[in-house]
């Protein structure tokens, strides 16, 4: 498919975030693992390891441990803006999980879709957009100019 | 068991179907086409259709919930500290205690013997709004010192509205917690909860960190507006008129400075408004009324200083925005 | 700078203008540049191929174009009806003669991009034979453009003050004798530095006196060949 045809947004932040002060975006992340499984050996391991230090580091994300018997892990993360993604970690090791886990945090909770610039402004230009009479004096008495035509 | 092992090996080797022998022998495992499946999801798609979509539920009866681990993220969320009694105070919405009680009720539970010891949060809304409106109102006049009362007043009343705060509300995460009778939050309620959060703020950290909470959450939602999207002028050549004669300025005079177009259906028109000789503002329209009511509000605009090259408003924060600028000093 | 409101900042922005050319003594190509320009709005800041931001342009006085060289005679436009022995072919004079706008409208239409846009720019191009323009255009317009070409005056219209303070550095008396010489035989280089500051004597004597005092000046200036004749004879 052309890039025309795939949905797309502006570059765009939640609630102007970060022009006061930045709040992180994730609310809460859900590990759902099974304690058995096979494919959840690399979660199980995160659990033991790292969940405890990134919860120290990221106080404003709830975690949740959960486990399920269920061949499938995954990690659900909720942003603010209400929207809910699910990563499916089937057979990753602790530090991909990790890594996941702060590519989350860092995230926005809007659409992942095509960005259409890689910039944007409410306020286009400093100048002023342009218009056909920009640069251009006033007209002086009458409004049209007038045609030189009997010299 | 073993003859039932032997029947349906002997059954599936002639291809039947072991439907009849399964019912005798419940151990056994059968792999079949489950025929019974399209029928099934046939009848659930049908209910789909006919019932709509299941209400959404409350965040707080869905799986993994914690209440108070999620009342002290907020409260770490917004960089603020709350108490966090307070803040659990502040989401109690009297539509909700109202609720409860009516539910309890009709559950015949004893009224005394399991009381509802909530307190709702009432009084810290109406001292949040209060203080919402009075800190706006002061960060108005501070940073568009030449807006007359009324267009603070505009600017103060967008803010504080419906719309704008439950938007606000939403997107910091306000509606998860809040307790209300309805389950899709309604607009007024969400409204209610997060100036009760104010108010809570403003009795666990004082004024002036609320100050900053709300110019941060608040105020940044002018980022990008016009002022006359958000004050409605109905007459701003009156206005303008008015403005000019409290300074003492000759009245503006409207003149037609540029028209391309004139005799088609898509003409554009320059109106210039001229006071002593000298050209006020510009502004272009469709028509000749138009245009001179837009060259009114672009003179208005620059009177006011809130044209959109301004200087932006200061959101910087307010301690780490002094120490880098002493060490820059001292460094020089 | 500005600070409109954003419908009104859009409607000025995308608001088309008038343009006018007067195509009095101009090179039907260059006028053709200007209005294929204007027309797809490629002069304009927010330009883009995909948006209909393109002006109007009315050309005047076409009767009046001035083609260069031997165009006029040598320029072909031919066409083809489709039809066995349906090709035509007329001269640049006789097309002009027979519809005085069809040559500058041929040059535009030639010089457009050929895409679905093009009759519709085509349709934003006014030509008028002579400079009387209707009134619903006129309340148009918005800016006249500076013609490409600067007009060259006629011999008739210079003043014979002008005409007499114009530098000669011929006169057709002078030029017969020079040419008696040259055929005469083959001249020193002494010689033709003599033969050049004879002539710059003519003429400064031509410029101090009248017509009537050229024949003296003359008979100086044949002496002085004769005696040059004789050196080299």
């Amino acid at each position: 498919m052309t890039s025309r045809g795939t949905p797309s947004r502006f570059l765009q932040s939640v609630l102007q975030n970060g022009v006061g002060r930045y709040v992180c975006q994730l609310k809460r992340i859900s590990l759902i693992f099974s304690k058995k499984a096979q494919s959840s050996l690399g979660v199980r391991e995160f659990i033991e390891e790292g969940v405890v230090d990134y919860a120290k580091k990221n106080p404003s994300t709830v975690v949740y441990v959960s486990p399920q018997a269920s061949r499938i892990p995954k990690i659900v993360a909720e942003y603010l803006n209400g929207s809910v993604r699910e990563e499916i970690i089937t057979n990753k090791t602790s530090p991909q999980v990790l890594e996941l886990l702060t590519k989350l945090t860092n995230q926005s909770g809007l659409d992942i879709i095509r960005i259409r610039k890689p910039f944007h402004t409410d306020s286009p230009s400093i100048q002023g957009q342009w218009h056909p009479f920009t640069n251009r004096p006033p007209s002086i008495g009458p409004i049209r100019p007038q045609k030189q035509d009997n010299k | 068991m073993a003859s039932g092992y032997i029947l349906n090996r002997g059954a599936l080797t002639l291809g039947i179907h072991c439907q009849r022998v399964c019912r005798n022998i419940s151990v056994t495992q059968v792999r079949e086409k489950k025929r019974w499946m399209r029928a099934y999801t046939y009848l659930m798609e049908k209910k789909l259709k006919l019932e709509g979509p299941p209400p959404p539920k409350p965040r707080s009866q869905l799986p993994n919930w914690d209440y108070h681990a999620e009342v002290q993220a907020f409260s770490n969320r917004l960089h603020e500290n709350f108490s966090l009694e307070l803040l659990k105070t502040a989401f109690i919405n009297p539509c909700y205690l109202q609720a409860e009680q009516e539910r309890r009720r009709g559950l015949g539970v004893d009224s005394e013997a399991a009381a509802l010891v909530l307190k709702d949060n009432i009084q810290l809304s109406s001292t949040g709004a209060a203080l919402t409106k009075s800190f706006l109102t002061d960060w108005c006049r501070a940073s568009f010192p030449s807006l007359p009362s009324e267009g603070v007043e505009g600017i103060v009343g967008h803010l504080t509205s419906l719309t704008v705060v439950a938007h606000v509300a939403r997107n910091l995460g306000v509606e998860d917690l809040t307790m209300s009778a309805e389950c899709p939050v309604p607009d007024d309620v969400i409204h209610h909860t997060f100036m009760a959060v104010i108010g809570a703020l403003e009795k666990s950290s004082g004024v002036e960190r609320t100050g900053y909470f709300l110019r941060d959450f608040l105020a940044t939602q002018l980022i990008g507006k016009d002022l006359f999207d958000i004050w409605t002028v109905v007459n701003p050549m009156g206005l303008l008129v008015e403005e000019l004669t409290k300074r003492n300025i000759a009245l503006p005079e409207p003149r037609l400075i540029r028209a391309a177009g004139a005799s088609t259906v898509l003409p554009l028109y320059f109106v210039g408004l001229y006071s002593d000789k000298k050209l006020l503002a510009q502004g272009p329209g469709e028509t000749l009324v138009a245009a001179e009511e837009e060259a009114a509000r672009v003179a208005l605009r620059k009177i006011y200083g809130y044209t959109e090259n301004r200087r932006p408003s200061d959101f910087s924060p307010p301690q780490q925005h002094q120490q880098p600028l002493i060490t820059s000093v001292s460094s020089n | 700078m500005s600070s409109f409101s954003r419908s009104a900042q859009q409607w000025a922005t995308f608001a088309r203008s008038w343009f006018v050319i007067d195509a009095r003594m101009q090179p039907p190509g260059k006028i053709a540049t200007m209005c294929s320009v204007r027309l797809q709005g490629k002069h304009k800041p927010i330009y883009h191929a995909m948006s209909d931001c393109g002006d109007h342009v009315v050309v005047i006085n076409t009767k009046q174009i001035a083609f260069s060289g031997n165009k006029w005679e040598q320029k072909v436009y031919s066409s083809h009806s489709g039809y066995p022995g349906g090709f035509k072919q007329v001269t640049a004079a006789q097309l002009h003669h027979k519809d005085p706008k069809a040559i500058v409208k041929l040059a535009v239409y030639g010089m457009l991009p050929r895409n679905l846009h093009r009759r519709t720019m085509m349709q934003r191009l006014h030509i008028f034979a002579d400079d009387e323009l209707p009134e619903d255009i006129q309340a148009n317009l918005t800016e006249e453009l500076p013609q490409p070409r600067e007009i060259p005056r006629k011999l008739s219209e210079y003043t014979q003050e002008e005409i007499d303070a114009f530098p000669r550095l011929w006169t057709p008396y002078v030029q017969t004798v020079c040419c008696q010489i040259h055929t005469g035989g083959s001249i020193n280089a002494d010689n033709v530095f003599t033969h050049s500051a004879a002539h710059a004597h003519v003429i400064e004597y031509k410029h101090k006196h009248r017509w009537e005092e050229m024949n003296a000046a003359s008979n100086v200036l044949n002496h002085f060949y004769t005696k040059i004749s004789d050196y080299i004879l």
